[in-house]
Formats: C-alpha cells, structure tokens, sequence
C-alpha cells in the first residue's frame, strides 16, 4: 500500500471512529449516568433510596426561607426545582458561612446526604452564577458614565 | 519544559496571595420573614443614585461579593505573566546557527 | 457574544496562519506588527478590564476576571481547531509544514488552557466558594487538556518521523472529539458552571471589553503558533535531517 493510501484510510478511520464517539455522547444516553446533581424532585421521588448516600443536590434558594445565626454558624434554607412556588422543595441545614453571592433566589449545589428526617445536611455549599453580566443598577460607577452607556445602548433594560 | 515549571511556581504563588486575602463576609442577617419581593433592588431610573457609596457598600448582605481584588490581580497575573514567559520561551528556542536547509 | 465570533475568529487566525505560510514576503513583519499591536492591546485591556468597565452586579470586582478567562479558553479551542485541520491536511496530503503546524498549535493549546483553567479556578474560589469541584465542564476541560498533554508527549516519544506525523494526526482527530464535548458540555448536562453567554446577557460595556480581551489574545495566538512553528521546522530539517520540502530562506530573526 502506498503511504499516501495508508494515510487516509488512517484519515477515514479516525474521522469515523471520531464521528462516531460523538454521536454516541451527543445522543446516546449517557446523560442518565452521568449526574452532576439531583433536583429536589427527583431526589425525593427516589423515596428511602436516597438516604445515607453522598450526593449533590442542586436548585434555587427558596425566597424567604433562609434563616443564618451568624454566631452557631447555621444556616438553613430550602432548595427547590425551579422558581415556581409549586416546585418541589428541600430543607438543606449547614454548619458552614455560606459564600458571599449566596442570596435567595440563587442557584446552588450541595454536596451531602439527604436523611429521613427530610433534611439534607451538607458541608459542601456551592454556589453558581447565571450566564448573565450586567453592570450594578445604581452606586458601583459615576453616574455620567452610567448615563453615557445607558445612551449608548438604549435597548439596555 | 522549566519555562512551565516556573509558571507553575508563579501561579501556585498567585494561589497563596489569593487564599491569605480571602474576603471576610459580613456577618448577615436574613430575613426570618417571608419577604415576597426585594424593591430595594429593582433598577428604578432616579437622577439621584440610591446608593451613593454603591449598592456594594450599602447592602454587604444581598448576596454581592465585597472586595476579592487578589483574586482578580491573580487572574490578570497569569495572563501577562503567561504570555509573557510562554513567548520568553519560544525566544529562547528560536532556531540558531546556520538555518537548516538554507543553502539547499 | 454572537454565534458566529468563535467562527470569525477561527478564519482570521486561519487567514493569518495561511498567509505566514504562502507569503514568504509577510514572514518577517506581520508577526512583528501583530506583537505590537497586540501588546498595546493588553495594555489596554487592563485599564478597560480593571478601570473602565463597570463592576458586575452581582460578582462585584471579581466579575472582572472574564475579560482573560473566558479569551484564554476560546484560544485554546482555537488552537485545538488548528491542529485538528492541519493533521486532516497532512493526512490527506503528506507535508512536513503541517506536520509542523499540528504540534506547534496543539502546544500552544495547551498553554492557552491550562492558564485558562488555572484563571477559573480562581475565579470559582470567590463565586461559587470552591477551588475546584468536578462538574461537566470542568472533567470534559481537564480530559481535552490531557488529550493534547499526550498527544505532544507521543510526539515526543516517537523515533520515526513518518510514523510520528501520520499517528499522531490519527490522535489529534480522535481527541478533538474532546473539544465538541467541552463546548457543549454546559448545555448537555446539569453543571456549576454557567452556560455560555450571548450579546443578550451581557452588558454592552462588559460585552466590549470582552470582545477586546479576545481579539487581543488573537494576535498572541498566531505570532505563538508561527514562532512555534518555525521551531518545529527547524527541527525536522536540523535534527531528524529530513529531505526539506521547502526550504526556509533564513527570514528567522535572531
């Protein structure tokens, strides 16, 4: 065979095997092995199955359920599915100061394990950031750059 | 390879400058109330800034990160420092002595 | 950030690679000017990054640190994507110019995303309140990094040019799977980081200063990938004594 021949059938070869690994990833099923994290509703449907197991939990801070005693260093909040106020929500109880961006309403991830009493205690409070970057609405900068800006770009909410 | 090996160095050091100057959060105290909106927060277009010092200084509490400006010199560090060492690197492989194949 | 700025900046840095390779006439200055330029560039960039552009509502001064992280990661996958093309090209057909340009891109790579990597994780310490935790995005990224960490080290290891240059470009289209993965890996599966942005969620101000963090790491991107390059073929045609398919007329400054 001449190498040129040689090298791309190498070329097909890999392109295919490659094509076809991504395939696989992309539409395969994969994605229901791997879990990053449970949502409140999915744990919970999981019934006594959750129990004791190390997991992370993820969701949005219910608005208004979170209780800090800064001096005990215990936190306590509810994680639910989305938003809605029907979704399926989850006490999360923590020893730990919570990182500064944590506020309601927030998504976070909670590395811990959910116990029979209905509480998940973690030692583990992540907590993410949309993809949105907006710049503060008041105070942070001068006000006449914020006007310029905000005259620059008037379909800025 | 050592190139790497200092940037490594470089970057760990970044690391340690970062972790001593771990912002100390405010002590908060949520709301035990239900609090169904924040009005404080929504973006009300006001000639006179609800918040002079920044909305920052004014709520410490409201989940908006205070300081970490090591963590941002680390992060511009390693960019300046990555570009300049990686290209200090390939200036010191350049190709020297007679170029191969030059008088072929 | 629209959809087709990655494609964009792929075919400039394309153009550029091309052009350095087909115009001997522009090997000695563009990669000068670009350097230039590009070094103004990051000049600049830290005062609209750290000065100029408002702090993030939420991240506060942290949010500054995307106008680096996130250019430093695009570059790596930029770089990935070179390297990918160019052992498409040598596999069908043989040149030792590609052969070059797929190792000199994929080091480059991976210089752009471990720094890229290494910014994120100190960007996670104050967000998300961890160094480091093994999310999607964040196994795919490392995976896609020791992809091409292998990939040069099978390149170093192997003897035989020929075989070096048709296995290893074998490698680089097996492991660009990796890339694919990575980039969608946010919207696929549930993660910590955060999906990617568009021109809607970002602020113009953030979003122009964004854009410029990019376009200013571009410059880096070609003058490291052709000054990578041109040590790569000095070494095919010095060391490995191979027969030179064109000869570089002595425009590498000293």
């Amino acid at each position: 065979m001449k190498p040129e021949t040689r090298n791309r059938l190498i070329a097909v070869g890999a392109i295919l095997v490659a094509g076809a690994a991504l395939a696989w990833i992309a539409f395969g099923n994969i994605g229901d092995n791997l879990v990053y994290y449970w949502k409140p509703s999915e744990m919970v449907a999981q019934g006594e199955k959750a129990y004791g197991a190390t997991v992370r939990l993820g969701g949005v801070v219910v608005p208004g359920s979170v209780v800090w005693n800064p001096e005990h260093t215990s936190l306590s909040f509810q994680v639910a599915d989305t938003h809605a106020p029907t979704a399926v929500r989850v006490t999360v109880k923590s020893e730990q100061t919570p990182p500064q961006m944590f506020r309601e309403g927030i998504g976070v991830v909670v590395e811990g394990s959910f116990q029979s009493d209905q509480v998940f205690r973690t030692n583990r409070l992540m907590v993410n950031h949309s993809n949105e970057y907006r710049a503060p609405t008041d105070g942070g900068m001068p006000d006449d750059v914020m006007k310029s800006l905000s005259q620059a770009d008037p379909q800025k909410t | 390879m050592k190139w790497f090996a200092l940037l490594a160095t470089l970057s760990f050091a970044s690391f340690a400058l970062a972790d001593i100057a771990v912002p100390k959060p405010e002590p908060f105290v949520a709301p035990v109330v239900a609090a169904p909106e924040v009005p404080a927060v929504t973006p009300t277009p006001s000639p006179a800034p609800l918040h002079p010092q920044g909305i920052e200084k004014a709520m410490p509490s409201m989940g908006v990160i205070d300081g970490g400006w090591a963590y941002v010199y680390a992060c511009y560090f390693l960019a300046i420092g990555g570009t300049f060492f990686y290209g200090l690197s390939l200036f010191l492989r350049r190709p020297t002595g007679p170029l191969p194949g030059a008088q072929s | 950030m629209p959809s087709w700025a990655p494609l964009a900046a792929l075919v400039v840095v394309v153009g550029l690679i091309v052009l350095h390779l087909a115009v001997r006439s522009t090997r000695t200055w563009v990669w000068k000017v670009l350097t230039g330029l590009g070094s103004l560039m990051l000049v600049a960039l830290v005062y609209f990054g750290l000065f100029w552009a408002p702090p993030e509502a939420f991240m506060s001064d942290v949010g500054r640190i995307i106008y680096v992280h996130v250019p430093f990661v695009w570059m790596c996958m930029l770089a990935f994507t070179v390297n990918v093309g160019a052992a498409l090209a040598y596999l069908f057909k043989k040149s030792w110019r590609t052969d070059a340009l797929a190792e000199s891109s994929a080091e480059v790579g991976v210089f752009f995303g471990a720094t890229g990597v290494l910014m994120g994780s100190i960007w996670a310490r104050p967000t998300w309140g961890v160094w480091w935790d093994w999310d999607p995005r964040l196994i795919s990224t490392t995976v896609m990094l020791l992809v091409y960490v292998g990939y040069l080290a099978f390149r170093s290891f192997t003897e035989d040019p020929e075989r070096r240059a048709a296995w290893s470009a074998a490698a680089a289209i097996l492991g660009y799977v990796s890339l694919p993965i990575t980039w969608f890996s946010v919207q696929w599966w549930n993660s910590l980081h955060q999906r990617q942005s568009g021109s809607g969620t970002m602020d113009k101000p953030i979003r122009v200063v964004y854009f410029w963090g990019a376009v200013s790491f571009l410059t880096f991107l070609f003058v490291f990938i052709v000054k990578r390059y041109e040590i790569a073929r000095a070494r095919q045609t010095g060391a490995l004594e191979l027969p030179p398919l064109e000869a570089p007329k002595g425009q590498v400054t000293t």
